[in-house]
C-alpha cells in the first residue's frame, strides 16, 4: 500500500510576470511513497487535460530537487508508476493564468487497472487527510472551497476520464447519504465569507458530523481549493490542492461508517493536538518558467472598437437605406434571409427566456436544490422532470439553456435529455394550440403528448445506461460543468451577467447556423414533393417526418401549421409530424450541439426517429 | 503592436455571444419601431419579443459595464477576479476552428444581410414554392354562413376568405354580384398562364417560417406588360367564371379596377 500526501502549495512568484515558480511542499508521514505528479500546462477549456498544452509554457520543468523527475516534451513527472497526484495547470496565453494542483486517485493507464480504493479506506486514513497546509502569502486573498469527488467502481461514472470526477458528485445515487458537498467543511481560521487572509492560513477538513455514511465501492476525494487574485497578472490564477491521496488496496474490512466517522474525529482531534499543523515538510520546489504572457488587449479599447462599430454599422444602415433598393437580391435568396431572421427573431425571445431560466438555475437556486428535491428512483426522477416542462411554458429552443443548466448543476446527461424532449410537448401552451387545432377527437392529442412523454423517457433510460455520461457532452460543456469556480466567485448579479454571456456564446452561434439551415432547406425543397407523397400510411410518416424536421416551427405552434395538411394526410403522419418536429428539428440540431457530442445527437435522432415512426404507424394501423 | 493584434483575434471571439445577441435585438427594436417587425413574427408575439429583447440588451450592456470596470484595480492587493470573464477559450483543432469560422460566416453574413438590405416579406417566389394556387385554406369563410351575408360583409372579405370559398364551391352563380376589394401582392399563375396572376397573401400563424400562401387568381389579359410580380395591389371587381383558357382555376376575379399600392402595415394575415 502506498499513499501519497502532498500541499501543492502555490508560490507567489507569479507576481513577477514571466516566471512561475511552483513550491510543492509534501506533507509526509513516515511510511509513505512520495510521488511528484506531473507539471504540465493546459489552457483551460481544453479538450482533455494535457491534450492540449499551452504553448506558451512549452518549457515548463520540474526543477531538481524532486524526486526521480522525468522529463518529457515539456511535461515532467516522477516516479515510475507516476499517479497523476500533483497537477500544476498554467493556464496561461491570454486569458488567465491559472494553476491548480490535483489529487487523483487514478492511476495512469487505468483504464483497465482500475484502484481500488475504498471510501472507508479513505475515511480510516482520514488522518492523513489532514492539514491541509497553505502558507503565508503576502498579498492575496483566498477563497477556500472543498468538493467532494466521487467515482463509482462500477465505472458507471467517468471511468475513462481520469479529469471528470470533479463536479459530478452530486448525482451519484448510491453516495445520496453522504449528502455531498455540504458535508465536508472547511475548518480553521476561515472567515465567513471563506476568505484565508494571510498570515492565517492553516486549513483543515473534517467530515461533518452529521449522519453521513459511505458506499464501500465509491471513491472519494476530497479537495480544497484556493482561488486567488494575482498581482499584475491579468487574469486570475486558482490553485486547486488536495490534501491527501490515497491510493492501494484497503488492508482492513470495511467499517460501518458512523464507527469511521467518530475515528476520524477522532483521530483528527489527535492529529491536531500533535501539532500536525508542523508536519515534517520535504520541500521538493518544482520551478516552472513560463514564457512571457502578453497582456490581453484593454477591454475599453474593446470596448471603444464595439460602440464604434455600432456606430458605423447605424450609419451603413442609413447609407444602405438610401442607395440600397428593396429588391435588390433575387427573390429566393431574400427570402432565404427573411426566413432566416424571422426563425431568429421568433426563436430568440424563447432562447433568452432559457437563459434566464438557467441562470436562475445555477446562480439563485441553492446549490443542490434541485437534486435534493428531485426523486433518487430514477423512473420517478425522469417522471418528475418530464412534467417539470409544464411549468416552463417556452418551446423547444428554450429548453436547451435550461436543461445545460441542470445538468451544470449535476443533472445527468440522460436526465437532462427528458427534461428537454418532455418539455416542448408537455407544455401548457403547445397542449392548449393542439386541442384548438384537432380538438379531442382522432386522438392526435392523446398520441402526442403520451408518444412525446414516453420517448422522452425511453430517451432518458437509454442514456442513462450509458456507462459514462460525461462522454456524451461536448468536451467544452463537460469541462464547463466540470470547473468548479463556474459561479462560484463574484456577487450573483455578475455571475449572471457572466453566465448569459457564456449561455449566448454558446446557443447564439448556433441558433445563427440552425436558423440559416432551416431557410436555406425550406427555399430549396419545395413543399409539393412531400406532400405528393399523400396519404400512403407508410411513406406518408416519413415525408411528415421530413416536414417536420425541416420546417422548423415551434412546438408550441406547430398543430395550426399542419392543420391544412390534415384533410390529406393519416392521423398518424399528424402525430409524427406533431412528436419529430417538436423533438427535433434543424434549428434544434444546431442547438443540441453546443451541448451534446454529434454522435450523440445523431443516436437521440435515429431514436426519436425510429420511435416516431413506429408511433405513427401504430396509430395509422388504428386508423 | 502585432502581438497585441494576434491576441486580439481570440479575445474578440469572447464577444460573439454578446455581439450576436445585441445584433439581433437592436435589428429586432429597429424593426419594431419602423413597424417591420410583423413581416417576421405575428403581431401577437410583438410584446414578448420586444420585451426579451431590452431584457438581452441589458444583460449585453451589463457585461459591457462589468468588462470596463474590472480593469480598474480594487484596493492595493490587485485586480478583482475576473477570469471568470475569461475562460471561455477560442477553439481548437481544425474542425473546431472550421466550425467556428462557419459559423462566424452565417453570423456576420446575416448582421450584414440584416443591416444593410431592407427588410422583406417573403415573395411571390416563396408563394410558388408553396403552391399558393393549390394550398389548402383553412381559418377563411365558410360557405354555409357566405350564402346569408350581406354585401357588406363581403366587402371586408380577404384573400383567405375568398381562397376559402373559391375552394368551397365552383358555381358562378355563387358569386354573381358578390363585391369583391382585395390587397395582396402578385404571384404569377402556376401554370406560367399569361391572363391569370394569382392575388396573395400570406397565413402567418408565429412567424414567417410556417407561412401559407393564400391566393384568387386574377383574369388580367397580359398582366405582364403593366405589373411585376410581388408588386402589391388593391383590386375590385367581382368573380365570374375564368375566361382564360390557359390557367386551371374555373373561377377569377374579374377587376374592374385595379391600382399600385404600398407594402400593408400588416402584410400578413393572421
Amino acid at each position: 500500500m502506498k499513499y501519497k500526501t502532498a500541499a501543492l502549495d502555490s508560490g507567489c512568484a507569479v507576481a513577477t510576470g514571466n516566471q512561475f515558480e511552483a513550491d510543492c511542499r509534501v506533507d509526509l508521514l513516515e511510511t509513505e511513497v512520495v510521488e511528484i505528479g506531473q507539471l504540465f500546462a493546459s489552457r483551460s477549456g481544453a479538450e482533455g487535460f494535457g491534450e492540449d498544452v499551452c504553448p506558451h509554457v512549452s518549457n515548463c520543468r520540474l526543477s531538481e530537487g524532486s524526486i526521480g523527475a522525468h522529463h518529457h516534451e515539456g511535461r515532467s513527472w516522477v516516479g515510475p508508476e507516476s499517479c497523476c497526484n500533483a497537477l500544476i495547470e498554467l493556464d496561461c496565453g491570454l486569458e488567465s493564468l491559472r494553476r491548480f494542483g490535483e489529487h487523483q486517485l487514478t492511476v495512469p493507464n487505468d483504464y483497465e487497472l482500475k484502484p481500488a480504493i475504498q471510501p472507508d479506506f479513505v475515511l480510516h486514513n482520514a488522518d492523513q487527510l489532514s492539514p491541509f497546509r497553505l502558507e503565508e502569502r503576502s498579498s492575496v486573498s483566498e477563497r477556500v472551497t472543498t468538493e467532494l469527488v466521487s467515482e463509482a467502481r462500477d465505472r458507471r461514472t467517468h471511468a475513462l476520464d481520469r479529469n471528470a470526477s470533479a463536479t459530478k458528485f452530486c448525482q451519484q445515487a448510491r453516495l445520496d447519504q453522504l449528502s455531498p458537498c455540504d458535508d465536508i467543511r472547511v475548518s480553521g481560521r476561515l472567515a465567513k465569507d471563506r476568505l484565508v487572509l494571510p498570515p492565517a492560513s492553516l486549513v483543515s477538513f473534517e467530515p461533518a458530523a452529521s449522519g453521513s455514511s459511505v458506499q464501500t465501492d465509491e471513491t472519494i476525494n476530497v479537495r480544497i481549493r484556493v482561488d486567488r487574485t494575482v498581482k499584475q497578472i491579468h487574469g486570475h490564477a486558482s490553485i486547486i490542492a488536495a490534501p491527501a491521496v490515497l491510493v492501494g488496496r484497503p488492508s482492513r474490512a470495511p467499517a460501518h461508517s458512523s464507527d469511521g466517522q467518530s475515528r476520524i474525529a477522532k483521530r483528527q482531534r489527535v492529529r491536531e493536538a500533535a501539532g500536525c499543523d508542523t508536519p515534517g515538510v520535504i520541500p521538493s520546489a518544482g520551478l516552472v518558467e513560463a514564457l512571457p504572457v502578453r497582456q490581453p488587449p484593454r477591454n475599453a479599447i474593446l470596448a471603444g472598437v464595439a460602440i464604434g462599430t455600432l456606430a458605423v454599422l447605424a450609419v451603413v444602415r442609413v447609407v444602405a437605406g438610401v442607395l440600397v433598393p428593396s429588391g435588390t437580391l433575387p427573390d429566393r435568396v431574400q427570402d432565404a434571409l427573411t426566413l432566416a431572421m424571422s426563425v431568429l427573431i421568433e426563436s430568440l425571445p424563447f432562447v433568452v427566456l432559457g437563459i434566464l431560466v438557467s441562470i436562475a438555475v445555477r446562480v439563485w437556486l441553492p446549490e443542490g436544490l434541485v437534486l435534493r428535491v428531485l426523486p433518487r428512483s430514477p423512473w420517478m426522477r425522469r417522471l418528475v422532470l418530464s412534467v417539470l416542462g409544464m411549468l416552463l411554458p417556452v418551446c423547444e429552443c428554450g429548453n436547451v439553456p435550461v436543461a445545460r443548466g441542470l445538468i451544470a448543476r449535476g443533472l445527468t446527461a440522460g436526465d437532462s435529455m427528458t427534461f428537454l424532449f418532455a418539455a416542448p410537448l408537455l407544455n401548457p401552451i403547445t397542449i392548449i394550440t393542439t386541442v384548438q387545432a384537432f380538438g379531442l377527437s382522432d386522438g392526435v392529442l392523446v398520441a402526442r403528448i403520451a408518444g412525446g412523454f414516453a420517448i422522452a423517457n425511453l430517451l432518458g433510460w437509454l442514456f442513462g445506461r450509458h456507462p459514462d455520461p460525461e462522454s456524451l457532452l461536448t468536451a467544452r460543456f463537460a469541462a464547463e460543468c466540470r470547473l468548479p469556480e463556474h459561479g462560484e466567485h463574484g456577487s450573483p448579479w455578475r455571475r449572471s451577467v457572466q453566465l448569459f454571456a457564456t449561455e449566448s456564446a454558446s446557443l447564439l452561434p448556433a441558433l445563427f447556423v440552425g436558423a440559416a439551415g432551416a431557410a436555406l432547406v425550406q427555399t430549396l425543397v419545395p413543399r409539393s414533393v412531400l406532400v405528393g407523397l399523400g396519404s400512403d400510411p407508410v411513406w406518408s410518416v416519413l415525408a411528415m417526418i421530413v416536414l417536420s424536421f425541416v420546417i422548423s416551427v415551434c412546438s408550441t405552434v406547430d398543430a395550426f401549421f399542419i392543420l391544412p395538411f390534415a384533410a390529406t394526410f393519416l392521423p398518424g403522419s399528424i402525430v409524427a409530424f406533431l412528436i419529430f418536429g417538436a423533438l427535433i428539428d434543424v434549428r434544434m440540431i444546431a442547438l443540441l450541439r453546443t451541448t451534446f457530442r454529434s454522435r450523440t445527437v445523431l443516436q437521440v435522432l435515429l431514436v426519436i426517429l425510429l420511435a416516431t415512426a413506429a408511433l405513427a404507424w401504430g396509430v395509422n394501423l388504428l386508423a | 503592436m502585432p502581438e497585441n493584434a494576434r491576441a486580439l483575434l481570440p479575445h474578440l471571439y469572447r464577444f460573439r455571444g454578446v455581439a450576436l445577441t445585441a445584433a439581433i435585438t437592436i435589428a429586432t427594436l429597429w424593426f419594431a419601431v419602423s413597424g417591420r417587425l410583423v413581416y417576421f413574427v405575428n403581431p401577437a408575439y410583438v410584446a414578448f419579443t420586444i420585451v426579451m429583447g431590452v431584457i438581452a440588451l441589458a444583460f449585453c450592456v451589463a457585461w459591457a459595464v462589468v468588462l470596463i470596470r474590472r480593469e480598474r484595480p480594487r484596493g492595493r492587493h490587485g485586480q478583482v477576479h475576473d477570469h471568470e470573464l475569461e475562460d471561455d477559450a477560442a477553439p481548437r483543432g481544425v474542425p473546431a476552428r472550421i466550425g467556428a469560422a462557419v459559423a462566424g460566416l452565417i453570423g456576420l453574413g446575416m448582421v450584414v444581410g440584416m443591416i444593410v438590405l431592407p427588410p422583406a416579406t417573403l415573395s411571390s417566389a416563396t408563394a410558388i414554392q408553396r403552391d399558393v394556387a393549390a394550398a389548402t385554406v383553412t381559418g377563411g369563410a365558410d360557405l354555409g354562413s357566405a350564402r346569408k351575408a350581406s354585401t357588406a360583409v363581403f366587402a371586408r372579405f380577404t384573400v383567405r376568405d375568398w381562397a376559402s370559398l373559391l375552394a368551397q364551391t365552383s358555381d358562378p352563380s355563387f358569386y354573381d354580384g358578390k363585391p369583391v376589394d382585395l390587397t395582396g401582392f402578385v404571384s404569377p399563375d402556376p401554370s406560367g398562364s399569361d391572363d391569370v396572376f394569382y392575388l396573395s397573401r400570406f397565413v402567418v400563424t408565429c412567424c414567417a417560417v410556417d407561412a401559407q400562401p393564400v391566393g384568387v387568381p386574377v383574369y388580367q389579359p397580359g398582366w405582364q406588360g403593366t405589373l411585376k410580380a410581388n408588386q402589391w395591389v388593391r383590386v375590385t371587381g367581382g368573380f365570374t367564371a375564368n375566361q382564360s383558357t390557359d390557367s386551371d382555376a374555373p373561377i377569377a376575379l374579374t377587376p374592374t379596377r385595379l391600382i399600385r399600392t404600398d407594402v400593408p402595415t400588416q402584410p400578413y394575415l393572421y
